[in-house]
């Protein structure tokens, strides 16, 4: 069978007519997929030492968190520097941050499908499976912020002693089921999205062990065309469902804000705003994470630079969205003429939270600008550290919003300056041990690449026989 | 009949000692366009029972096949109308119906805000539909298969594309079918067999099963029934919720202070809550020095003294000075108490014709011996004359006889100031045309015989 030969090219065009090819190398189908299961085949001593340092620092990490959350379990929520005014500290904040970043997998996954942009298929499944790991650090905040963690069922319409129901006329309760359905969502996509290339790993099991958990998981996938016909509807609808669920999530977390009635809470532009952050900051994810991951799993000709350059234009437009919303913000407080709201945004900016505000501006605002230049686009290296700067941000950004509104509300008496404690920041860094180290066991037990997705879109191969 | 056919190895291993059935026959193809000519030839020669095998979904094939439009979308949208019907109604039912409770105003049931759950939900039922039904319509999961048996066919999830006629198929035959598949071109064609009976799920499989089932139920049903049975014993806390607090209780002894007592004593020169009522005259519009020996129970309406007895409120040590500095101010702000309050039964003069008491006459003598109403006492007739404003103010407070009482409504201060238009209400009402100035009297003499 032959393959697609590619002489030196320009493996970031772009233009019509001649674009780079989304996969390079010489590769066909069957050297695609060895690629793709070489991490979850090898044996374990084969794998490369990066991953094993890796693996140890984000097991260490969680396990700080594990300590973290009994702690908290045991003493209550008084170990985090929620005080008054301020009651939804970094827990909030951090909620808001992950459920923002578990936003760029759909949205690959399905917006991008909707509009046809065939370079999804190289990065979805990563992409996807990252937004599952952000949703469950995500879902972990609010659920341990409740206080009596034993009742945490009564966030749920369930029948209970005390016949009493759950409030359905609150944000939060909302919340509860955009982010529940959004979780669940996720992982059908996900999983029904790797159904076939499960069963690729199972026809390549060599084990008895692996031929069984993958045969199970697989659940007998042939490749039928009929099969097929019916899964890609499925997975057009789940698609066509999912895009507008992407975008109600954190319009529905935005809503946890806008409809409380504190200045600098209360707008209508928050959705929106709200939407455009996530994407913005779930792409800088995708991107810190698959920079890394493409060389660990020896992924560059699925993986390209012209992948990472679109994330990079994606990144760029959403950048100046979020910007566009900072600037909108501050101008309505001017234009509606409401003495409380423009105190907020004057003291977000020049209070005594002036350098959280200007660390998110700085950073969501200016640094993606960079990738206006090509060479910042297609720099790997650069790109990294450019979007762990968006990662900064944006955590900043829910930081400022959550914060200083709280900390200055309309009774000047109990203002009051937020303070984390050790809890809260070993709680943070936490969350990120638990979400790389799903991550890295995802790299080595499953498919990180849609194969069956990438071969589809890769022309087909010359044969031999005729 | 395995002997008609060639065999690959991997069949050969499979009927060891027995003779397995044809079960169709596979032919690989080197790539996706291949695959799809061969499929349409298949058609076209009128085979039904065949399928195609692609490590990805081909392009067009579909058609070429002959694959007609799958169902699934109506099962989606059945799916997504129950989502939404479920939303709508767990929130009618929980929020406006079982467990009404009001929340900032806002009404029990309004749609915009259920237009969150309501769209979730029809998200999340519609997805599962989608996923489910695309098993369901697939029949997967369906961990045995025949194709899996041929070596050659382990690539049809990397780059093998294969086309399957089974030996269901009417036009099947053993010879002719083979001859057909190889005159599409394929790499190889290969015969694939009824599996033998020995792949069978062993027979001790579901009592285990059930077993497992059984026993890890139990628990849950220890749990279940404890939860249910009353105990004479303290029950077990895994939570203890704030049941255990660390805590001083009336009475208790505590190190905290020198003196062991974990109650503490009245600080000197401090007020306690509510000690502000020992102003009896202010509060209850009795003589401070007197209030003592008066039997609270007796102020209240209808109330009897121990020997059966009906208690004479007339007699109380009524203070009879209104214990507020009194005012034009204070004396408008009665008026407006007592129109907004009193007005309604007693009228606007005093005099008893208030609008209820208007209504409730007319009904009474509608419907003879059914009402009870008795009218209002004129406030200017002698008896009410001559009582203290104290008595006056207990009136309002308690209530007296057949009126209720006013004290839950109408703060203190207001009430003395009701006792202060009462006075002036008793004034005009009682009086007679000498009390009028001179100059005032002529105007009233030529209105009155209009
Ligand atoms: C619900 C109708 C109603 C309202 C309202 C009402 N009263 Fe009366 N009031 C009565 C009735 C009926 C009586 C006669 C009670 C009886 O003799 O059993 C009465 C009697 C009185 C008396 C005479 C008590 C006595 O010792 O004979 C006074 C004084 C009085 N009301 C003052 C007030 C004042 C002041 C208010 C406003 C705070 C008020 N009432 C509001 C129905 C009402």
């Amino acid at each position: 069978m032959a393959s697609i030969t590619t002489t030196p090219f320009d493996i970031t065009a772009e233009t019509p007519g001649k674009r780079a090819p989304l996969v390079t190398g010489n590769n066909d189908y069957q050297t695609v997929t060895d690629q793709v299961c070489r991490l979850a085949e090898v044996p374990a001593r084969t794998i490369p030492k990066s991953y094993w340092v890796a693996l140890t620092f984000c097991l260490i990490l969680l396990a700080n968190l594990g300590i973290c959350i009994g702690i908290l379990f045991t003493q209550g929520v008084g170990v985090w520097g929620n005080m008054s005014p301020v009651f939804w500290g970094w827990p909030i904040v951090n909620f808001v941050f992950w459920v923002g970043i578990g936003h760029a997998g759909t949205l690959i996954s399905a917006i991008l499908y909707l509009f046809r942009q065939n370079w999804r298929t190289g990065i979805n499944r990563a992409a996807e499976a990252m937004t599952i790991f952000a949703v469950i650090c995500a879902g972990m905040f609010p659920g341990i912020h409740i206080g009596r963690i034993w009742v945490f069922f009564w966030l749920f319409p369930l029948p209970n002693s005390m016949l009493l129901w759950p409030q359905f006329r609150s944000p939060l309760l909302w919340d509860v089921f955009a982010v529940g359905t959004y979780a669940t969502v996720s992982i059908l996509f996900w999983y029904m999205g790797m159904i076939p290339d499960l069963a690729t790993f199972r026809d390549r099991a060599v084990t008895p062990v692996r031929q069984f958990i993958y045969g199970i998981v697989s659940l007998g996938w042939t490749g039928s065309a009929r099969c097929w016909h019916r899964y890609e509807r499925a997975y057009l609808l789940l698609a066509a469902m999912s895009a507008p669920l992407v975008l109600s999530v954190h319009t529905i977390v935005s809503f946890d804000f806008a409809v409380a009635q504190l200045p600098g809470w209360h707008t209508t532009i928050f959705p929106p705003y709200f939407v455009a952050g996530a994407v913005f900051s779930g792409f800088a994810m995708v991107a810190t994470l698959l920079i890394p991951a493409r060389v660990l799993c020896g992924l560059q000709d699925i993986i390209t630079v012209r992948h990472l350059e679109s994330m990079c234009k994606i990144m760029l437009a959403t950048g100046m969205m979020v910007g566009y919303a900072y600037a909108m913000e501050f101008f309505i407080a001017w234009y509606g003429g409401n003495p409380y709201e423009q105190f907020t945004f004057i003291n977000r900016a020049f209070g005594p939270y002036w350098w959280a505000y200007w660390t998110m501006v700085s950073c969501n605002v200016i640094s993606p600008q960079f990738f206006w230049i090509k060479w910042c686009r297609t720099t790997p290296w650069f790109m990294a550290i450019i979007c762990i700067f968006i990662n900064i941000g944006m955590w900043f950004e829910r930081f400022v919003i959550t914060v200083t509104s709280l900390s200055r509300d309309s009774l000047p008496s109990s203002w009051g300056y937020f303070k984390p404690t050790v809890i809260d920041w070993l709680m943070l860094i936490g969350s990120f041990g638990l979400f790389f180290t799903l991550f890295l066991l995802f790299c080595r037990f499953l498919p990180v690449v849609a194969m069956a997705e990438v071969k589809s879109v890769m022309p087909e191969p010359v044969s031999e026989h005729e | 009949m395995s002997t008609a056919v060639e065999q690959t190895d991997s069949q050969a291993d499979d009927c060891t000692g027995k003779q397995a059935a044809l079960a169709g026959y596979v032919a690989e193809f080197p790539n996706p366009s291949a695959l799809k000519q061969a499929a349409g030839q298949t058609r076209e020669a009128g085979f039904k029972e065949f399928d195609c095998y692609a490590p990805f979904p081909v392009h067009g094939i579909d058609d070429v096949m002959g694959i007609k439009m799958t169902r699934l979308p109506y099962i989606v949208l059945a799916c997504a109308f129950t989502g939404a019907i479920t939303a709508v109604a767990l929130q009618y039912f929980t929020n406006a119906f079982d467990y009404k409770y009001i929340i900032s105003g806002k009404p029990f049931f309004s749609i915009p805000a259920d237009v969150p759950i309501t769209f979730e939900l029809a998200v999340l039922f519609s997805a599962f539909g989608s996923l489910l039904g695309m098993l369901a319509l697939n029949k997967l999961p369906k961990f045995y298969n025949r194709l899996f048996m041929i070596d050659p066919f382990l690539k049809a999830t990397t780059n093998g594309f294969f086309l399957a006629i089974e030996a269901k198929d009417p036009k099947f035959h053993e010879n002719d079918t083979r001859e057909f598949l190889n005159s599409l071109k394929p790499i190889e064609v290969v015969a694939c067999m009824e599996p033998n009976e020995n792949v069978k799920i062993p027979k001790i499989f579901l009592p285990i099963a059930a077993c497992i089932l059984i026993f890890g139920l139990v628990p849950l049903v220890v749990i279940a029934r404890m939860r249910v049975t009353p105990q004479t014993t303290p029950r077990i806390e895994i939570v203890h919720d704030m049941d255990f607090q660390p805590k001083l209780k009336t009475q208790r002894f505590s190190n905290m202070f020198a003196d062991g007592r974990g109650m503490r004593p009245r600080i000197p020169g401090t007020l306690a809550r509510g000690d502000l009522r020992h102003d009896t005259a202010f509060y209850e519009g009795l003589i401070p020095e007197q209030a003592d020996k008066v039997n609270r129970e007796h102020l209240l309406p209808n109330a009897k003294k121990e020997d059966g007895t009906s208690v004479s409120l007339d007699k109380m040590p009524w203070v009879s000075q209104i214990p507020v500095p009194v005012d034009e101010k204070l004396m408008a702000r009665g008026q407006e108490r007592f129109n907004i309050y009193c007005s309604v039964c007693h009228g606007l003069s005093g005099k008893g014709d208030g609008i209820i008491t208007q209504r409730a006459m007319k009904l009474q003598a509608a419907n003879p011996g059914v009402g009870t109403w008795l009218l209002p006492t004129p406030l200017y007739s002698e008896p009410v004359r001559k009582q203290k404003v104290g008595q006056l103010f207990n009136t309002i407070t308690h209530g007296v006889r057949k009126m209720p009482g006013y004290g839950s409504q109408i703060p203190v201060k207001d009430r003395w100031a009701i006792v202060l238009y009462l006075r002036a209400l008793q004034e005009s009402g009682s009086g007679s045309i000498e009390d009028v100035p001179a100059e005032i009297r002529e105007k009233l003499n030529a209105e009155a015989k209009e």
